[in-house]
């Protein structure tokens, strides 16, 4: 069980975020859900160990990460919001970088490159040099890396970016199976469809703070919406959408 | 109504501004260096500038006494000593030039990202052209301007005999110095063009290493061997035969013709050689311009096209196995030493740090053997004497202190979340820089030490030989790394951390004794105790890297996680009052993505309180 409790971040006098509480069980995916600069990123960053709290903790079946975050690590599987990748190693040897890292065998590490570049129809560009991968290819080599090891917590930052619509179905139940195989998968994502389908429950961010934690059908509930998309817009985005719109159009006219 | 396209379209710039914009564009590109942190280049620019200038400013200055002595005691010496300062002038000029041309290599054509970013721009492709071609040549304009517009004035001032002189001596000394930087900067320009173009980006990016290696080869030679390079030039135009080899063949020859045809020579010879050198800075101007008159469209699509795949040589594949089986076991090792090995082969700036350092080491060991050769001919080879025995370690001193100096300098700084996510423990992130620093350092310079050996003097000397040197570098990468602490490649680059301005002195010792007293001691032991006593030498040195390895492992184990911030040292960064470091140290400060973890304890507070305005401004923008 993954926990965070009074989760605190203070950037000088600015909050990024502030008593953020919630708990998710193995087995389940929780999806994090808020718009820009709500403190999303911030979140997966203390985490993944990136950050350090100013306030509050995370916990794994009741031991504060940061206690032996070498120990939480091994077992963290993270895709980054943005494909930073060293790209002048090519796919199969940043794979087989990132396993190493890991302490997988050479044997494990062959084994596993291969079935996940077949997986992803990387197999012809393995040994092309990562400069000359698209985005979606990037984005696929950040989600073999982030499994390769096979992970217990699973934290994805818009893993479907740039990818197809037939991978990002394929990640969708992917992250599914992940969870019933027992894994903590945490999802944070703008695709609220996406999120809709795949997290048990979600947890909206607004201005650093926790604005709803529950799940997808108790958050319709609450504010009698349809879809988690008219839930969101209730609970978080109370901007008129189509003003906006026809301000951006009158300011290209002019 | 709604408004039209046309309407909503401004007025498209002119051709004329939209070269204008292109040529800014690409000049302000060449100036953005990715070895340093954002907002360091201009303290590296004042560097760079100063370094460039200064020898043009104290020169002059030694030369007001000089020349009217000279022209009262020793009047028939005044011409030869005239030509030997201008070829002082033309090569320093050059030479900085060259450096220039190398370290800016990967800009010097479009790449990926300009092709990106122009091609769908609404900019005719002879305009993208010309806008680059006009970036390129500004650049090598300023640098020109920069290298001699103030000897230009100062040189003839100081040296002219007459005020009459001085006019034609000043626009002599710009154009023949101008022209050879040109040479030099377009020769380079050129030879990468036609890499580019007949063989691809690939074998350009591989040329680049070479390139570079040469480079500082030639500049460090050039700058030892001054003198030698002045001298035998002289002789040549006194002799006065075209026919000369140094005449026909070396540019600085040529380009001093031309300055003393302007200048107002009476000597003929003169003539031929100003003819030379126009060509010679011309033709690789003018090749330059063609490629990309004739080859920007297919410049362009060898930029955007995808490299042919890499594949690795059976020989590499082999060695990297035994390695893997007998040296680096532990998979997270391996992963590091990988990571390093690949970073130094693949990423510009690492490859380009160690072809200075190789070039720069290489440089040493032919002066250290060539004067003996001059003097002794072949058979200063023939037995082991202390230039030839120093090899070796001269290698392994340049190839040890270029590996440490890459430790620090980052790749791809946001791409380190992989590191800082997979929770490898301290002692396997010092035991995979460890072995990547004695892989890169130490086999190098027992083959080196192996052949030398057994090709000049006795097979039986090779193993002795090999065991004495490989042992001294390891104690040499053990010292150097005594403070080294993270993953290397990871960690912020704060420069002024050698404090070479300071402890130039004691490093310019440690390097005489570690190379030429300890190949002294070596010679010593070889005459007196024979190869057995070079080897009992060994296995002290051995000794001595194991204990020191020791000490470190012990230190390790009580290290609780691993360092990706950087040290600041204080003393340097904040209490030296060095411009320049005050410069880099603000900018590290404020360099975004570079701190990520707590602030370090025991820290004075003004160094504690930059350290957090820099989380601050990386946490923002995470």
């Amino acid at each position: 069980m993954l926990e965070a409790r009074g989760l605190t971040k203070y950037y000088s006098a600015i909050t990024g975020v502030r008593d953020v509480n919630f708990r998710v069980e193995r087995g389940t995916v929780l999806g994090l859900l808020g718009p820009n600069g709500s403190g999303k990123s911030t979140t997966v960053g203390m985490l993944t160990g990136l950050l350090e709290p100013s306030g509050g903790s995370v916990t794994l079946n009741g031991t504060d990460i940061r206690s032996d975050l070498l120990r939480y690590k091994q077992d963290l599987g993270y895709v980054p919001e943005e494909a930073q990748l060293y790209t002048w190693m090519t796919g199969a040897e940043y794979l087989t970088f990132c396993a190493r890292l890991r302490g997988l065998t050479a044997a494990q590490t062959r084994r596993r490159i291969d079935a996940l570049l077949n997986v992803f129809g990387l197999q012809t560009d393995r040994d092309a040099a990562m400069s000359a991968y698209s985005k979606g290819m990037r984005q696929k080599i950040l989600l073999s890396a982030a499994l390769i090891h096979n992970p217990s917590i699973v934290v994805l930052d818009e893993p479907c970016s740039g990818l197809d619509i037939g991978t990002t179905l394929v990640i969708r139940s992917l992250i599914q199976r992940l969870a019933q195989g027992g894994c903590v998968v945490i999802y944070s994502s703008h695709e609220l469809e996406m999120v809709e389908r795949v997290c048990k429950e979600v947890l909206i961010l607004r201005e650093g703070r926790v604005a709803a934690h529950a799940t997808t059908a108790q958050l319709r509930e609450q504010v009698n919406a349809s879809s988690l998309e008219d839930a969101f817009r209730a609970l978080v985005f109370t901007t008129d959408v189509d003003a906006v719109a026809g301000e951006i159009v009158a300011a290209i006219s002019h | 109504m709604p408004p039209s396209a046309t309407d909503r379209l401004a007025e498209p710039l002119e051709a004329r501004d939209q070269v204008r914009t292109i040529a800014r564009a690409t000049f302000d590109g060449f100036l953005q260096s990715d070895l340093m942190p954002q907002g360091m280049q201009a303290p590296a620019i004042i560097w760079a500038a100063a370094f460039l200038v200064a020898p043009a400013l104290f020169l002059p200055a030694q030369f007001m006494v000089k020349y009217p002595l000279m022209r009262r005691f020793h009047p028939d010496m005044v011409e030869t000593a005239l030509w030997d300062d201008r070829m002082l002038f033309m090569l320093m000029s050059a030479g900085a030039m060259g450096l220039v041309s190398v370290v800016l290599w990967d800009t010097l054509f479009p790449a990926r990202r300009d092709a990106f970013v122009l091609t769908p721009l609404p900019v005719a492709l002879p305009v993208q052209m010309l806008g680059r071609l006009a970036g390129l040549i500004t650049l090598c304009l300023v640098f020109v301007v920069t290298l001699n517009g103030v000897p230009a004035f100062t040189f003839p001032v100081v040296a002219s005999a007459t005020f009459a002189v001085m006019p034609r001596t000043m626009i002599g000394h710009l154009t023949a110095a101008a022209l050879a930087d040109v040479f030099v900067f377009f020769s380079v320009t050129a030879l990468q063009g036609i890499v580019i173009l007949g063989f691809g980006r690939r074998s350009a990016a591989r040329l680049a290493a070479v390139a570079q290696t040469a480079a500082v080869l030639c500049l460090v030679l050039t700058l030892l061997f001054i003198g030698g390079i002045r001298e035998v030039t002289r002789d040549a135009i006194l002799r006065g035969d075209m026919a000369d080899p140094i005449l026909r063949f070396a540019p600085i020859a040529w380009f001093l013709g031309l300055y003393e045809l302007i200048a107002g020579t009476p000597r003929a010879i003169m003539t031929p050689l100003a003819v030379r050198a126009l060509i010679a800075a011309l033709a690789p101007l003018v090749v330059t311009v063609a490629i990309y008159f004739f080859g920007y469209q297919r410049l362009l699509a060898r930029a955007v096209e995808t490299p042919p795949r890499s594949r690795r040589s059976l020989l590499v594949v082999a060695a990297s196995r035994v390695i893997r089986l007998v040296f680096v076991r532990r998979a997270e090792e391996q992963a590091i030493c990988a990571f390093v090995l690949r970073a130094i082969a693949r990423s510009g700036r690492h490859s380009m740090l160690m072809s200075m350092y190789l070039g720069g080491g290489l440089a040493l060991m032919i002066t250290a053997v060539l004067p003996d050769v001059i003097r002794f001919g072949s058979s200063a080879l023939g037995e082991p004497r202390v230039p030839t025995l120093a090899l070796p370690l001269i290698l392994s001193a340049a190839l040890a202190v270029g590996v440490r100096i890459i430790f620090t300098i980052p790749a791809e700084m946001n791409a380190r979340w992989l590191f800082q996510t997979t929770g490898i423990s301290p002692r396997r992130a010092d035991a995979g820089a460890h072995k990547a620093m004695l892989l890169i350092v130490v086999p190098p310079v027992i083959l080196t030490a192996a052949v030398s050996a057994a090709v000049l003097w006795d097979r039986r000397l090779a193993l002795p030989h090999a065991a004495y040197c490989g042992a001294l570098s390891l104690v040499l990468c053990e010292v150097l790394l005594a403070r080294y602490r993270g993953i290397p490649l990871t960690r912020p680059y704060v420069p002024g951390g050698s404090r070479i301005h300071m402890l130039w002195a004691f490093y310019l010792s440690a390097f005489l004794t570690y190379t030429f007293t300890a190949t002294q001691f070596e010679r010593t032991l070889l005459h007196s105790g024979g190869t057995l006593a070079v080897l009992k030498a060994a296995a002290v040195f051995g000794a001595i890297a194991f204990v020191i390895w020791l000490r470190r492992k012990s230190k390790v184990r009580t290290w609780d996680d691993v360092l990706y911030d950087a040290e600041i040292p204080e003393d340097v960064m904040f209490q030296g009052f060095n411009l320049t470091e005050v410069y880099a140290a603000q900018a590290v400060a404020h360099a975004p993505s570079i701190y990520s973890g707590p602030p370090p304890r025991n820290r004075p507070q003004k160094a504690r309180e930059t350290h957090e305005a820099a989380n601050d401004s990386t946490d923002r923008s995470v």
